[in-house]
This record gives structure tokens, sequence and C-alpha cells, in this order.
């Protein structure tokens, strides 16, 4: 005979859209599409590259800057 | 922070608080991931990148991504295969009063798990706002 088991397990509910930053443990995420209809969470990206670059002093390189600059770089086209 | 001779030269790497913390603090403290990142951090702060070490990052990857003008090193910075080297940073290149340099954008695993974003992915999200096919 099998035992059955249950689990008390609580819902909390959350009030989210795709966009919304979420704190769960002191870690941030980011609430976006999982693609089939519904949402998930990742682990945030609130800094944009313009805004990295900003907080540097900086601004991005073009792309001909960037191949004055540095040459023809390999790419293993991976991503 | 820059020397002339491609095999040579190097270039200045800046590491913002907050993109190391979004992109390396992420992990568990003693993750592999975040093991490999910290054990680079203070070697590409005070070293800079050399130019053989990178790659530059594919203008349409296999999985969707955009990446046309960031660059990439894999992780751990070493000359063994890159099937050994499971991690990733995605550098953006910049020019600042003080020069040419590489800031920090993504960090992550380059072939996740099913259901994990790649540091492709998230570099992707940082550069055009959203995960590819979004």
């Amino acid at each position: 005979m099998l035992a059955s088991v249950e689990m008390a397990v609580g819902v909390t509910t959350l009030d989210v859209k795709i966009g919304d930053l979420v704190e769960i443990g002191a870690r941030r995420y980011e609430v976006v599409s999982d693609k089939v209809g519904g949402v998930t969470l990742e682990p945030a990206i609130t800094r944009t590259v313009a805004e990295i670059h900003a907080e540097h002093g900086g601004h991005p390189l073009s792309s001909e800057k960037l191949k004055e600059l540095l040459g023809d770089l390999p790419s293993d086209g991976e991503g | 922070m820059t020397t002339p001779g491609r095999g040579e030269r190097r270039v200045a790497v800046r590491i913002g608080p907050g993109a190391w913390e979004e992109e390396v603090e992420r992990f568990d403290d003693r993750s592999r991931p975040r093991t490999a990142a910290e054990r680079e951090r203070r070697r590409l702060e005070r070293e800079g990148l050399s130019l053989t070490d990178l790659e530059r990052c594919a203008e349409l990857g296999p999985d969707g991504t955009r990446l046309a003008d960031l660059v990439k090193v894999y992780v751990p910075i070493s000359h063994a295969p890159p099937s050994e080297r499971p991690f990733g940073f995605v550098f953006s290149p910049g020019s600042s009063e003080q020069g040419l340099y590489f800031a920090l954008v993504a960090f992550g695993e380059r072939h996740p798990r099913p259901g994990v974003r790649s540091v492709y992915e998230r570099a992707h999200r940082r550069l055009h706002g959203r995960y590819p096919a979004q």
C-alpha cells in the first residue's frame, strides 16, 4: 500500500507585468516573457550598454572606429 | 593603455560595480562561474586584455543574438581549448579621455543548460533592451 503525501504550499500572488523588477532574497529579478504565453524571472539587467559607458565617462566605439583601432579580430561565430 | 604591435597590444578593462553585481554576483559565492570570474578580475583591471585573447562576437549568433561591435574572451583566460573554458566575458569597446577601453557588459555560461540564458543572450539584452526573439 502506497502512502499518500500531501504538501502544503503557500502561494504568493504577485501583481507584476513584463519588465517589472522583483526582489527575492536580496536578489533582483526581471519579469520577462517565457515565449509560450507566460512569464518567467531572469536575473535583472538594469543598465544598457550606453549607460555603462556613461558611468565610465566614455561612449561606445562605432564599427568603423573599432575596425580602425583593433583591426580584424577573429570570430568563431558562437555568439 | 594601448601599445602598438598586434601581438603585444593590450587594452584597458573597466568593470563597473553595477555590471559586476548583475553579471557575476548573481551567482552563488562559491559557484564555479563566480569563482572563475573573480579569479580573473584583478588581473584584468591591472593589466587589461591582450588583443590576442579576444574574439569578435557574432553579428548574428546561432541563438538569434546580434552582438556586432562587441568582443569576448573565454574564461578561464588561458590558451586551453575553448571546450575547457565554459564561461565568457563580453565587453563593449569604448573611448574616453583616458583612451580606448573595454567595458564589461555581460558574464556567464557560454552553453548553459536549457532554460538558462547564455552570456550572449544577456549581452544582447543589455545591447538591445530585450532578449532575442522577444
